[in-house]
């Protein structure tokens, strides 16, 4: 009470300060003045704060403010003059209007054009100049191996950038450009090698075999120095062509290995089915998905193979002579990172981006499977085999004991060994690492072809329990069965016989 | 008749031109834009040291005393003579300084070192000349919070009313009177300091 009254009066003196108090509180402060010393105290300091306040020197004075200022307002005024009717927003926007409604006028196609030229423009400039994939990467035969087998090949080894093919569980096929993507492949060429036992020579050949793709492979990509990796979808083929050749060469020289790997399905004229998907590159032989630092897109791009080829071979002698300008070269850099929706929105393309990731789906205009009706189960038939192939690198054994329970197909063109099989695993500790990978080539050869089986102890003993169980179940119902028939002997029995 | 005539003092025609502030907004907005120079120089020092004393710094008062006036330029046709020409020139002044501060104190999160927050740096022995002590002044009122700067300024610097600065600001007079007070207060305490010196 006493504080805000202390305020009150020292709110009163400093509003008695500045004369600001009607008389009668005046003449009552001026009392209470005379009685208190400390109110006077406070007085004398308000009135110092004042005095120091009012007496803060003054700017001197701009003579020529007004000059200055004047001047200014005419330019703004002459400015404003100019383009005062244009500020009004509704004037603004009738303008645009009919200026756009005289150009859709008299131009009706000046939207489209514009668009389509600018969108030319782009695609030019990331298409110009783009050379074969060989100019920025020497292929050796491991790479191409891995392209055949693993399914990717390096962009740039040193970003660990890779090119991928993939396809999805509805067989929708794709090009991935990854940017540091996996750098090592589990099942490699030296494992290759090292499973089916190959000798030096055959070694040779698997390398010439896989090098004769690389001109192939580099004409299918190409690059230029603007960061551009265009991609022919027709690439799978050849991803087809060499899983087939390898296959070829592994019945050929390895025929035990051979009869283990091939799936049941597979007939010898599967081979020769697939060396067709090599000739056959399609309608749309000339189409390349183009991955560009802005964008990407399909285009046409119409060239010469033979030409190509030709550049191809001319590059790499010139190649062998000059390794410090090949070094130059290789310090290419592809940086495929962002991708606005401009051109993703076509209805032939579905393009899926990461911040690692471009993948895009090759339209069904373009798969394969348009036109080369078998080549879907041609490409399954593969996938098995080769699942077989990298399952093969570990020792399992695989016999068939009970010969008696054995479905033996006798048809020349299926392989003996499509009969049912179990699997003894040697080493104790060791574990199948994709038993899954296994489970189609068991449905296959099964009686029983729905079963996946996993092969453990505890697999086993459930098996067994689960024999037992069915057993039990068989018998209950045969007692079942021959209590019905008694019942329906009795019941016949004694039904009256029909009187006609 | 001849003698009526002589008898008859001859009265100079003169034009009486009133050069009071409203006569002068008459003008121009009848459209004697001439009329503005003379506005301008009339109040362009009140202005100025306003923008002077709020901002604490000759760095902004030609810029901001420019767009005061443009502003006023613009804006005259539209005076209603409802109050003093001079408390709408303070309000429109006053608010220039706010949006100018508001910027300087978004440009001060930016940047964490700014003259805002510079502290009273001298020492009171040192006290001798009166420009340092006006420096110290000026820079405790830089100290107020905006609210009160703006009432005390006008008061003690300008000599305006409480009813005028009321009416500059928008507010009641009894604020006024409070603001001003707490004002003071708060200057007495930045100030203690050198209460020796100064108080």
């Amino acid at each position: 009470m006493m504080k805000w009254y202390n305020q009150n009066i020292k709110e009163q003196l400093s509003a008695y300060l500045d004369d600001e108090l009607p008389k009668h509180e005046k003449d009552l402060l001026e009392d209470k003045l005379i009685s208190s010393a400390e109110l006077r105290t406070e007085f004398e300091e308000d009135k110092k704060v004042k005095e120091l306040l009012s007496s803060l020197k003054r700017l001197p004075e701009d003579e020529y403010f007004a000059t200055r200022l004047m001047e200014k307002i005419k330019g703004e005024k002459k400015t404003e003059g100019i383009f005062s009717f244009f500020k009004k927003p509704v004037v603004a926007f009738g303008i645009v209007t009919i200026f756009l409604m005289g150009i859709l006028k008299f131009y009706p196609n000046f939207f489209p054009t514009f668009l389509s030229k600018q969108k030319t423009n782009i695609i030019d400039f990331y298409t110009q100049n783009l050379k074969p994939f060989v100019y920025v990467a020497d292929l050796n035969s491991e790479d191409i191996f891995n392209f055949a087998f693993n399914n990717n090949l390096p962009l740039n080894k040193e970003d660990r950038q890779m090119l991928q093919l993939l396809r999805d569980s509805s067989g929708n096929q794709f090009v991935e450009v990854t940017y540091a993507g996996s750098a090592a492949n589990a099942y490699n060429l030296p494992a290759f090698v090292k499973s089916l036992k190959l000798t030096n020579d055959q070694k040779q050949a698997v390398d010439s075999i896989l090098l004769s793709y690389s001109d192939d492979i580099s004409s299918h990509i190409l690059v230029n120095e603007k960061n551009t990796v265009a991609v022919n979808p027709s690439i799978w083929n050849y991803h087809n062509a060499i899983r087939s050749d390898l296959l070829s060469y592994v019945a050929s020289v390895n025929k035990e290995v051979s009869d283990k790997i091939m799936p049941a399905a597979f007939v010898e004229n599967n081979i020769a089915s697939l060396h067709r998907i090599q000739q056959q590159n399609g309608p749309d032989e000339d189409t390349y998905f183009v991955f560009s630092p802005d964008t990407i897109f399909t285009q046409k791009l119409h060239l010469n193979k033979d030409e190509l080829k030709d550049e191809i071979h001319k590059f790499k002698k010139e190649m062998s002579q000059h390794t410090a300008e090949l070094n130059k070269i290789k310090r290419f850099k592809i940086d495929v990172k962002v991708f606005p929706d401009e051109f993703t929105s076509s209805q032939k393309m579905k393009v899926m981006i990461d911040s690692n990731i471009c993948r895009v789906q090759i339209p069904q205009d373009i798969a394969m499977e348009n036109y080369l009706p078998d080549f879907d189960s041609l490409n399954s038939i593969l996938d098995i085999a080769f699942d077989q192939l990298r399952n093969f690198q570990f020792d399992i054994r695989v016999e068939s004991p009970e010969k008696e329970e054995t479905a033996v197909y006798n048809d020349k063109k299926r392989r003996k060994t499509t009969k049912k099989f179990e699997f003894n695993i040697g080493n104790e500790g060791f574990s199948i690492p994709n038993p899954d990978s296994l489970a189609t080539f068991f449905r296959f050869y099964f009686q029983d072809s729905t079963k996946t089986f996993k092969f453990n102890d505890k697999m086993n003993e459930d098996m067994e329990v689960f024999k037992k169980e069915m057993e039990r179940f068989k018998n209950d119902m045969e007692k079942m069965k021959k209590e019905l028939q008694k019942e329906l002997k009795k019941n016949s029995e004694k039904k009256d016989p029909i009187e006609i | 008749m001849n003698e009526t005539n002589k008898n008859e003092k001859v009265i100079p025609q003169t034009i009486l031109t009133l050069n009071d502030d409203f006569s002068l907004i008459k003008r121009f907005i009848d459209g004697d834009e001439s009329v503005f120079k003379t506005l301008v120089n009339r109040h362009k020092e009140k202005v100025r040291n306003i923008i002077f004393v709020t901002l604490n710094g000759p760095d902004m008062i030609d810029d901001l005393s420019q767009e005061v006036f443009i502003s006023v330029f613009k804006k005259l046709d539209r005076f209603r003579f409802e109050s003093q020409f001079t408390t709408w020139l303070y309000r429109i002044t006053i608010n220039k300084c706010r949006d100018h501060l508001r910027r300087v104190k978004i440009r001060s999160i930016l940047s964490p070192l700014s003259a805002s927050e510079e502290e009273l740096s001298y020492s009171s022995s040192s006290l001798h000349d009166a420009s340092e002590i006006q420096e110290i002044v000026r820079r405790g009122v830089a100290q107020l919070p905006e609210k009160l700067r703006t009432p005390l300024i006008l008061k003690d610097f300008e000599g305006l009313s409480y009813q005028e600065i009321a009416e500059t600001i928008g507010t009641e007079v009894g604020t006024i009177k409070s603001r001003i007070f707490r004002a003071r207060e708060a200057l007495k305490k930045i100030l203690e300091p050198y209460k020796k010196e100064l108080l």
